[in-house]
C-alpha cells in the first residue's frame, strides 16, 4: 500500500508542479463556462473561493431511548492565495446527548486543505482540482470522538456540467456532477493505548487500527436557475427558480489491510437555494450501509462569499489578481 | 394692536422667503431631473449588447431583457451596490448610477459584464 500511496502522491505533486495542465482560459471561482457550481453541503466542491461557511448536522445512533444524538456545528473559511490556489481551514463543535450519561461537548479535530485548480474548460463546463487535506489528530476533544492520530488525504476534485449536450436532450443540460476521490492515510496505522479499568484498577492494553481509506464523494445536481437562464424560461416562482435539487453520496472504503473496518456511507438528498451569491443547503442524511447507522439525520449549511459582508478586496486572491471574465 | 400687527408681518415675510426658496429648489430639482437621461442597454443572447457605456452621473440605464431566458443584474462596489430580482423575458429594470465606474454583472450568466462610466 505504501507504494500505491507514493505513486498517488507523486502524481498529485507532479500535476501541481506542471504548468501544462493549466488552461489559458481562467475563470473565477464557482464558474466553468455558463455553469455556476453551488457549494454542496456534504461533499467538497472543485473550486477555490474566498468565503466562510457553516453547517449544522444532527444524527442519532441507536434506539430513540438509548441511542446517542450527535449535533455538530461546523464552520470554516477558505481563501485564495492566487487565482487557482486556495486554502481551507475548518472545525466543528460537537454535542453528544447520551441518555443516562452526562452529555459530552467539544471541538473536533482541525482540518486544513490546500487545493489547486488544475484545469478548466469553459466550453465543456469542466473543472479539475487537486489538493491535500490534513486532519490534525489530537487537536480536538477525545470525549466527542476526535481521533488522536493525524491523517493526510491527497484528493482529486472535479466538476462537470452537462451544458454541452445536444439540443435534443437540452433538458438534461442543467445537470452537473461534482466529486472527490481521496486516499486517506493515518500517520499511525496501529496505535497501542494503555488504559486503567476504574473498577479493578488493572491496566489494560488495547490496539487501535487506522487503515488506509478511499474517501469518495459525489454530488448530482439539477440547477433550475441554469434551466431558466440557459435552456428554457418556464416562469417558475422566484424561490423555486433559485433551487438546485441535489443528491450527494459520501463513502469511506478501507483499502489494504482493513483490520475489519467496514465501508461506511451516506446518501444525502436535498436542495441548495442560491441567492445573491449565498448558497443555503438542506439535506437528509441517509445511512448507505448497515455499519453507517440506522437513523436518518439532517444537515443544513450556508456558504457566504467574503465580498458579501467584507470589502470587495477580501473576495480577491492575495496575489496575482484576477483574469476572469465573470463570476456569479 | 400695533404689536400684534407687527407680529403678523414677520411671518408673512418669512412665508414669502420660504416660497421663493421652495421655488428655487424645485426649479433646481426639475432642471436636474430634466437633464438626467435614460440610456437603454439590451440583454440578448445571454450577453449585454454593449460592453461599455459612458453616462453622466445621475443618469439611468434601462436594462431590457430581450432574451428568451431569465436574467438578473447586480453591481457591487464600495460606493454603490445594486441587486435585482430575477428578470423575466420582456421585463426592464431601471438603475440610476452615481459618479464612478461600475461593473454590472448577472448572477445567472457569469460571463455577462457591462462597464459603466458615470462621469
Amino acid at each position: 500500500m505504501t507504494i500505491h500511496y507514493s505513486v498517488f502522491m507523486g502524481a498529485i505533486l507532479a500535476a501541481l508542479a506542471s504548468e501544462i495542465f493549466i488552461s489559458p482560459a481562467i475563470a473565477g471561482p464557482y464558474v466553468a463556462g455558463d455553469r455556476t457550481f453551488p457549494a454542496t453541503p456534504t461533499t467538497n466542491y472543485p473550486f477555490v473561493a474566498d468565503a466562510a461557511y457553516g453547517s449544522v448536522t444532527s444524527m442519532r445512533e441507536g434506539a430513540p431511548d438509548t441511542g446517542i444524538r450527535q449535533t455538530a456545528l461546523g464552520f470554516g473559511v477558505e481563501k485564495r492565495i492566487t487565482e487557482d490556489l486556495g486554502i481551507e481551514v475548518e472545525d466543528a463543535y460537537n454535542i453528544l446527548n447520551m441518555p443516562a450519561r452526562k452529555n459530552a461537548y467539544g471541538f473536533g479535530n482541525v482540518e486544513a486543505t490546500a487545493k489547486y485548480q488544475l484545469f478548466l474548460s469553459d466550453e465543456h463546463e469542466f473543472l479539475l482540482s487537486a489538493g491535500v487535506q490534513r486532519e490534525f489528530g489530537g487537536s480536538g476533544a477525545n470525549r466527542v470522538g476526535a481521533e488522536a492520530v493525524s491523517a493526510t488525504t491527497p484528493t482529486l476534485f472535479f466538476g462537470k456540467g452537462l451544458g454541452d449536450l445536444a439540443e435534443s436532450v437540452k433538458y438534461l443540460r442543467p445537470i452537473a456532477i461534482t466529486g472527490t476521490v481521496g486516499y486517506q492515510r493515518a500517520d499511525q496505522r496501529t496505535r497501542t493505548i494503555a488504559t486503567i479499568d476504574p473498577q479493578s484498577g488493572v491496566s489494560q492494553l488495547s490496539i487501535e487500527h487506522n487503515p488506509d481509506q478511499l474517501v469518495l464523494g459525489f454530488a448530482l445536481e439539477y440547477s433550475l436557475r441554469y434551466l431558466e437562464g440557459n435552456v428554457a424560461y418556464l416562469g417558475l416562482p422566484g424561490f423555486i427558480g433559485r433551487l438546485t435539487p441535489v443528491v450527494e453520496f459520501a463513502y469511506t472504503v478501507p483499502v489494504g489491510t482493513a483490520f475489519g473496518a467496514p465501508t461506511t456511507g451516506i446518501i444525502a438528498p436535498g436542495f441548495i437555494y442560491s441567492a445573491n451569491g449565498i448558497d443555503l443547503g438542506v439535506e437528509a442524511l441517509i445511512p448507505a450501509t448497515r455499519q453507517s447507522g440506522t437513523n436518518v439525520g439532517v444537515i443544513a449549511s450556508v456558504h457566504i462569499p467574503f465580498e458579501t459582508f467584507l470589502p470587495a478586496a477580501a473576495g480577491k486572491p492575495l496575489f496575482g489578481g484576477e483574469h476572469r471574465e465573470g463570476r456569479p | 394692536m400695533s404689536r400684534s400687527s407687527k407680529s403678523r408681518d414677520v411671518p408673512r415675510a418669512t412665508r414669502t422667503a420660504f416660497t421663493l426658496l421652495l421655488a428655487i429648489v424645485l426649479g433646481a430639482v426639475s432642471a436636474v431631473a430634466w437633464a438626467a437621461q435614460i440610456h437603454g442597454v439590451s440583454q440578448k443572447g445571454r450577453m449585454f449588447q454593449t460592453k461599455e457605456i459612458d453616462i453622466a452621473h445621475g443618469d439611468t440605464i434601462r436594462f431590457s431583457n430581450d432574451d428568451d431566458f431569465l436574467h438578473q443584474i447586480y453591481v457591487k462596489s464600495p460606493s454603490f451596490t445594486f441587486e435585482s430580482d430575477e428578470q423575466a423575458p420582456g421585463q426592464s429594470i431601471d438603475v440610476r448610477f452615481p459618479q464612478g465606474t461600475f461593473e454590472v454583472r448577472c448572477r445567472i450568466h457569469p460571463k455577462m459584464l457591462l462597464i459603466v462610466h458615470a462621469n
